[in-house]
């Protein structure tokens, strides 16, 4: 690592290690970037009681599509105004963005959730899913045309994002599983 | 032989160090300093940037289909209805009970349906006004799943 130069001081060569650092600060930036354009940020609804619907963890994370409602405040959680945070700005499939507005919006929603349940069928998945990962405070009028839309693609499944406190503890699952 | 004399007269005799006293090592000095510095700022920055991940959970539910096949069960129909100047407040309704704004009264009326029916596969129908904010839709999905129905579905958006 180290080496003597012509005077026999001991130098660092510290040059490569910056390099290898700076190349590495950027490699995690853009991919972080890349991971966080996926879910934007939202106010999720957050209900009070864990339910026997919430799906496992292990499940979370197979075979489905999200599509994120996103209301014109944008990610912004306090001091909202009521009449805008209730209108869909855009839709997000995974990085595609549809804006509300469009008048054909649902048809390129439904276009692309069947382009995502094709590819699904064609690796064989059978419980493939739509996620739907809507603001809180997004008026159901703006909501309940993905669902048309993942229906309208052949989509059976669906499932709704929420926050819930502290997640669901296994034993309350199985109390509620068991009235 | 070892040359007795004291340093100073050997300096004089021979004009010159000996080798030993000659190659004199210098202290290794890193720069750390500047790379603290900058350590430092990243970490500062990361720190500052950074949003932590929150966990997110998710609901199981089935796509409603038009023209679906019908349960033989009479569904339990819960209505949503926005209230509000900016339609930020709901009222909920089950069946034909009376309209409120509390939702543990929801969850009693739901709970009593369910231990009349005793079938989980009972349908549920939520029946949400346009304006309704989606908190309350999720809300009201999750107290039907917690009082024990597993066949909850939505209903079109409705206009009042």
């Amino acid at each position: 690592m180290s080496k003597r130069i012509a005077d026999g001081s001991l130098h660092l060569p510290l040059t490569p290690l910056i390099d290898c650092t700076f190349l590495l600060i950027i490699f995690f930036l853009l991919t972080a970037q890349l991971a966080g354009r996926e879910l934007p940020e939202l106010a999720l609804a957050s209900p009070r009681e864990p339910s026997p619907s919430i799906l496992p963890a292990e499940d979370k994370q197979r075979n489905y599509v999200t599509v994120n409602v996103i209301t014109r405040y944008d990610g912004a959680v306090r001091n909202r105004d009521p009449g805008l945070s209730g209108m869909a700005s855009r839709y997000q499939v995974g990085v595609d963005v549809v804006e509300a507005g469009r008048p054909d919006a649902m048809a390129v929603l439904t276009e692309l959730l069947g382009s995502r349940k094709s590819q699904a069928d064609s690796r064989g998945v059978t419980d493939f899913r739509v996620e739907i990962r809507a603001d809180r405070d997004v008026r159901y009028g703006d909501v309940e045309p993905v669902m048309r839309a993942a229906s309208d693609a052949g989509i059976e499944m669906m499932s709704l994002t929420a926050k819930i406190e502290n997640g669901t503890p296994e034993r309350e699952l199985e109390e509620l599983q068991g009235d | 032989m070892t040359d007795k004399r004291p340093r100073d007269e050997r300096i004089s005799a021979s004009g010159s160090l000996p080798a030993s006293f000659r190659k004199r090592r210098r202290p290794v000095v890193l720069p750390l300093t500047p790379l603290i510095d900058v350590t430092f700022l990243l970490l500062l920055y990361f720190l500052l940037t950074s949003t932590f991940y929150e966990p997110e959970q998710q609901l199981a539910a089935a796509l409603p289909r038009p023209g679906g096949e019908m349960s033989v069960l009479l569904p339990v129909h819960v209505t949503l209805a926005p209230t509000g100047a900016a339609n930020e407040g709901v009222s909920y309704r089950v069946g034909e009970g009376e309209p409120t704004a509390e939702l543990s009264s929801v969850r009693a009326a739901l709970a009593a349906h369910a231990k009349v029916a005793a079938d989980p596969e009972l349908p549920v129908i939520i029946h949400t006004g346009r304006d309704v904010r989606w908190k309350y839709v999720i809300e009201i999905f999750n107290t039907a799943s917690a009082a024990g129905f597993q066949a909850v579905t939505f209903a079109p958006a409705e206009e009042w």
